[in-house]
């Protein structure tokens, strides 16, 4: 994985913002994992994922003036993710059980079969057969690590009806695992 | 004691978002609690499970793609300037061509109303324009707006002005189409 320091992520920003393309590069690849990872967890279809993806770093390259310069930009991309992530999915409509099993997995070879065990598989489908709505209040909550309020912040939504989504997501996914 | 703990309660309590005094009130009626206890430990398991969701590693070819997506940085302003140009000329081909042709117009076919039949132009009174000699300025109405244009409209010069309408409508209509096939094009992307 590429990583650099937070100090370089910001001046990568900075220089990313006066037009260098080579920049914004190095951003994408910086943080083309953490971005790819929001979009899978919300999307749980690698092809879906990379076109988020793409269409969130576009997003962000044109929006790249709005950055708070002293910020890291991973956090402000991530939120990009989710609500590419979010129109993607109220296009899609909710998944039951059947689709998620229908969905194209990408095949994680012979070694990472064995790592990866069975219950991750059985938390992503839990994750997705939940409304777009509360699957971005758990990505937020549990994978961005935000606050109630910047929750409420990035998806432009009240925070009582945030709270609520988030807690009602976590009472689904803690049923649905129970059951599986 | 407080009654059974709500699943507001709890989850803030998963979440860290309670005081001092609500952390303690909480604890005490877990520890007393079994069916609260059961329901906290139902959502920690949540919380446990989503945090040992390894990350997936996207393909290789992600950032190439990424990166190929992404419009040229310079021609964003080439167009914008681009269109802006086209704009401020068809604009200003229009301000000249509108005023002369209504009135030659009006000249050739008996009863038309130019402000009638093209009210958003507002020049609802081209008798002002004159085409027999001596030569005379073009000027818009006065009561719209005042401006003395530095031509002259004659005879002669006819088909001169009506190319520069032809040519204002044209410009006008392929700018306009370019516009939407780019920004089309760039909504794709």
């Amino acid at each position: 994985m590429y990583r650099i320091s937070i100090m370089d992520e910001c001046e990568l920003a900075q220089r990313a913002a006066q037009g260098d393309r080579e920049a914004f590069g190095g951003l994408v690849k910086c943080h083309q994992a953490g971005v790819y990872n929001v979009a899978y967890r919300m999307l749980g279809e690698y092809r879906d994922a990379e076109d988020a993806t793409q269409e969130t770093f576009l997003r962000a390259f044109r929006a790249i003036q709005t950055l708070d310069p002293l910020r890291p930009p991973g956090a402000w991309l991530k939120k990009i993710a989710v609500n590419v992530c979010l129109n993607r999915l109220e296009r899609r409509g909710t998944l039951t059980l059947e689709d998620v099993d229908a969905l194209p997995i990408k095949d994680p070879g012979p070694e990472a079969q064995t790592i990866e065990r069975e219950q991750n598989r059985q938390v992503r489908t839990a994750l997705l057969t939940l409304p777009p709505r509360y699957r971005a209040a758990i990505e937020l909550r549990h994978f961005q690590e935000l606050s109630y309020a910047e929750m409420a912040e990035t998806l432009n939504r009240p925070l009582s009806d945030i709270k609520s989504d988030l807690f009602r997501a976590r009472k689904l996914l803690a049923e649905t695992l129970r059951k599986t | 004691m407080i009654e059974h703990l709500n699943d507001t309660q709890l989850n803030e309590y998963l979440d860290n978002c309670l005081d001092a005094s609500e952390l303690v009130q909480m604890e005490a009626h877990l520890s007393a609690c079994p069916d609260c206890r059961s329901r906290l430990a139902s959502l920690q398991n949540v919380f446990q499970a989503l945090a040992a969701l390894p990350e997936e590693m996207p393909n290789h070819g992600l950032t190439p793609s990424v990166l190929k997506a992404l419009p040229n940085g310079s021609s964003g302003l080439g167009w914008r300037l681009a269109f802006a140009v086209q704009a401020g000329l068809s604009l200003g081909f229009l301000l000249l061509f509108f005023p002369f042709m209504t009135a030659r117009i009006a000249g050739i076919v008996p009863g038309w109303k130019a402000h009638l039949v093209m009210p958003e132009v507002k020049f609802p009174d081209p008798t002002e324009f004159h085409f027999s000699p001596p030569i005379v300025p073009l000027h818009y109405p006065p009561h719209l707006f005042s401006l003395a244009l530095p031509v002259t409209v004659t005879h002669a010069n006819f088909s001169i002005w009506l190319l520069l309408g032809i040519a204002a409508v044209l410009l006008f209509i392929v700018g306009n189409f370019s516009l939407i096939f780019h920004n089309s094009s760039e909504s794709k992307k």
